[in-house]
């Protein structure tokens, strides 16, 4: 079977080597340079415990509930989850360009969509051992999880790697047009996070934010996770969180695949493509 | 009287004329570069919103304790120059190597000092022109009252940006010899936020954090740059904290400067300078 050419295999087994293909070389770029491999490893750790001090030192022993240990290794689960899918994936069409591969890649009958489903998946296989290193240090520092309910727990986390996914596919379109892609994921981190609820509960954002923060996939499923994980809510207890949060996703999904088709098809007639 | 001058002192005047000459041609080529590339949509996300979406965040954590929060403002317009110091120029350097010119650039019959000095400027200027956005905000939305010591505070910024500049040259001296001066920025980045007084005053840090802390220049900096901001503190006044700076503004160039001579002759003895 692996004797037969890809361009010969049926349509799923094609996408399915296109995708492996894409994550292996994916890991492979990115454990290259052991200062990259630290950087990203370092990052949400060290965010992790400048946030908690920081609501030490505000002196505030809740947070939405819980305590600041608890509150916020949800919020860095989520926090990491979509700094490596919407890097991960949103920026791997840009860094096609500035490798000079951007023409090559369109010229190649594959899926637009798997090759970024692929390196969006990468990066999240890659840093599984940070989310285990974050967890042991909220477990250190006095976080504590109250779960009644495994499957509530799965589809949380399901729906925060589905929702950072469809975000980084609908911005893989913007970060072509922009050709800045770098510059623009960099710069949307901060709005996200206030937004998205990693560091503060959504609750506490102001009124005419909520519809914004709503329309985030990011938000709802970190919601349903802090839920399920930190007070035993169950699967019917976070439905209409979950719901929101796979809804949305869907939404910003179609976005991505409209828009990605519209941006390829102008950026190749303008003769952007490759313009860097 | 000029040409009856020793060959020496012309010589000189002709040195210093030509690093003042390729440090204003740098400068003015990156910050032309980056408004071309960039444009003012670039300015407004890094330098605008990155750091007024930080500061929502922590005047939320922070709500209730406007101490805290007059403090935030200032700790995240000093986080910008920081940045600024650890990023730019050793992601011009990157630039440079990914384009195939940094040879070009180590080869050019100008002083190094010269054009890493236009590097710097070029994110100076543009973190400069950022901040009054931050503390427009911390004014107008935050009810920040700011209570400047203008001597104070001009003798602050002068030490914590000459500090700044020693440590910009030696990250970029190390971020040469890894070839990712980039990545290596992004490793530093969270340990200034956990250890910098950015987003606290470093003695309510814990001792086990505030003892590296107090071994950093960002704390003392930043502490002076509030106090002298906000609280009209003197000179006298900042003393603890200007006279540890002044140390470090005084070292960490000289150190600089020696770090990246030699790491420059270790790269290019290696043959590695243009090695991607």
């Amino acid at each position: 079977m692996s004797a037969v050419p890809l361009e010969f295999r049926g349509g799923l087994a094609y996408h399915w080597a296109t995708l492996v293909a894409t994550v292996r070389m994916h890991l492979e770029v990115d454990t290259l340079y052991p200062t990259n491999v630290l950087q990203q490893a370092l990052f949400p750790v060290l965010s992790y415990v400048t946030w908690r001090v920081t609501y030490t030192v505000s002196g505030r022993s809740t947070v939405g509930g819980v305590g600041p240990s608890a509150f916020l290794l949800v919020g860095m689960v989520g926090l990491l989850t979509w700094r490596l899918t919407v890097l991960g994936s949103g920026y791997s069409i840009e860094d096609e360009r500035s490798e000079g591969t951007i023409g090559a890649l369109f010229l190649t009958p594959v899926s637009r969509a798997v090759i970024i489903l692929g390196h969006g998946l990468a990066s999240f296989a890659g840093m599984l051992p940070t989310y285990a290193v974050i967890v042991i240090v909220g477990f250190l520092i006095g976080a504590r999880l109250d779960v009644t309910d495994p499957l509530a727990v799965a589809l949380a986390l399901l729906s925060i790697v589905v929702a950072s996914l469809s975000i980084g596919f609908a911005l893989a379109g913007l970060f072509i047009l922009s050709r800045r892609g770098n510059l623009v994921a960099n710069s949307l981190q901060s709005p996200i996070y206030f937004l998205a609820g990693f560091i503060v509960p959504r609750t506490e954002l102001p009124e005419w934010l909520r519809p914004l923060s709503n329309i985030l996939p990011a938000g709802p499923a970190v919601d349903a996770l802090r839920a399920s994980t930190l007070s035993g809510a169950t699967l019917g207890g976070i439905s209409h969180t979950l719901g929101l949060a796979f809804g949305t996703s869907a939404l910003w999904a179609l976005i991505g695949y409209l828009s990605l088709r519209r941006v390829e098809y102008a950026a190749k007639r303008s003769g952007q493509l490759e313009l860097y | 009287m000029l040409r009856s001058a020793p060959a020496s002192s012309s010589s000189t005047s002709g040195a210093a004329r030509l690093a003042l000459q390729a440090f204003l041609a740098t400068w003015r080529a990156m910050a032309v570069q980056q408004f071309r590339t960039g444009g003012l949509l670039s300015f407004a996300l890094m330098s605008v919103a990155i750091p007024i979406f930080t500061l929502a965040i922590l005047a939320l954590v922070y709500r209730g304790r406007p101490d805290l929060i007059g403090y935030a403002v200032v700790g995240q317009s000093a986080f910008a120059f920081i940045n600024s110091a650890i990023y730019f120029v050793g992601q011009f350097l990157d630039f440079e190597r990914r384009r195939g010119t940094l040879v070009m650039l180590f080869l050019a019959p100008c002083p190094r000092f010269s054009w890493l000095g236009g590097f710097t400027m070029a994110g100076l200027v543009q973190t400069a022109a950022g901040t009054p956005f931050s503390l427009a905000f911390g004014y107008i939305v935050l009810g920040v009252r700011f209570d400047p010591n203008y001597p104070a505070l001009a003798l602050s910024l002068a030490l914590f940006l000459v500090a700044l500049w020693g440590i910009g040259l030696v990250l970029s001296a190390v971020g040469l010899a890894l070839r990712r001066g980039n990545w290596l920025a992004v490793l530093v980045s969270p340990f200034v936020g956990l250890l910098g007084g950015v987003y606290y005053p470093i003695e309510r840090l814990p001792d086990w954090l505030r003892y590296p802390a107090r071994a950093l220049p960002f704390g003392y900096g930043t502490q002076a740059l509030a106090g002298s901001g906000l609280h009209h503190a003197s000179v006298p006044d900042l003393a603890p904290d200007l006279l540890p700076l002044a140390g470090f503004a005084l070292v960490l160039p000289l150190v600089g400067i020696a770090a990246f001579g030699w790491i420059e002759r270790l790269v290019r003895r290696r043959g590695e300078l243009d090695l991607y």
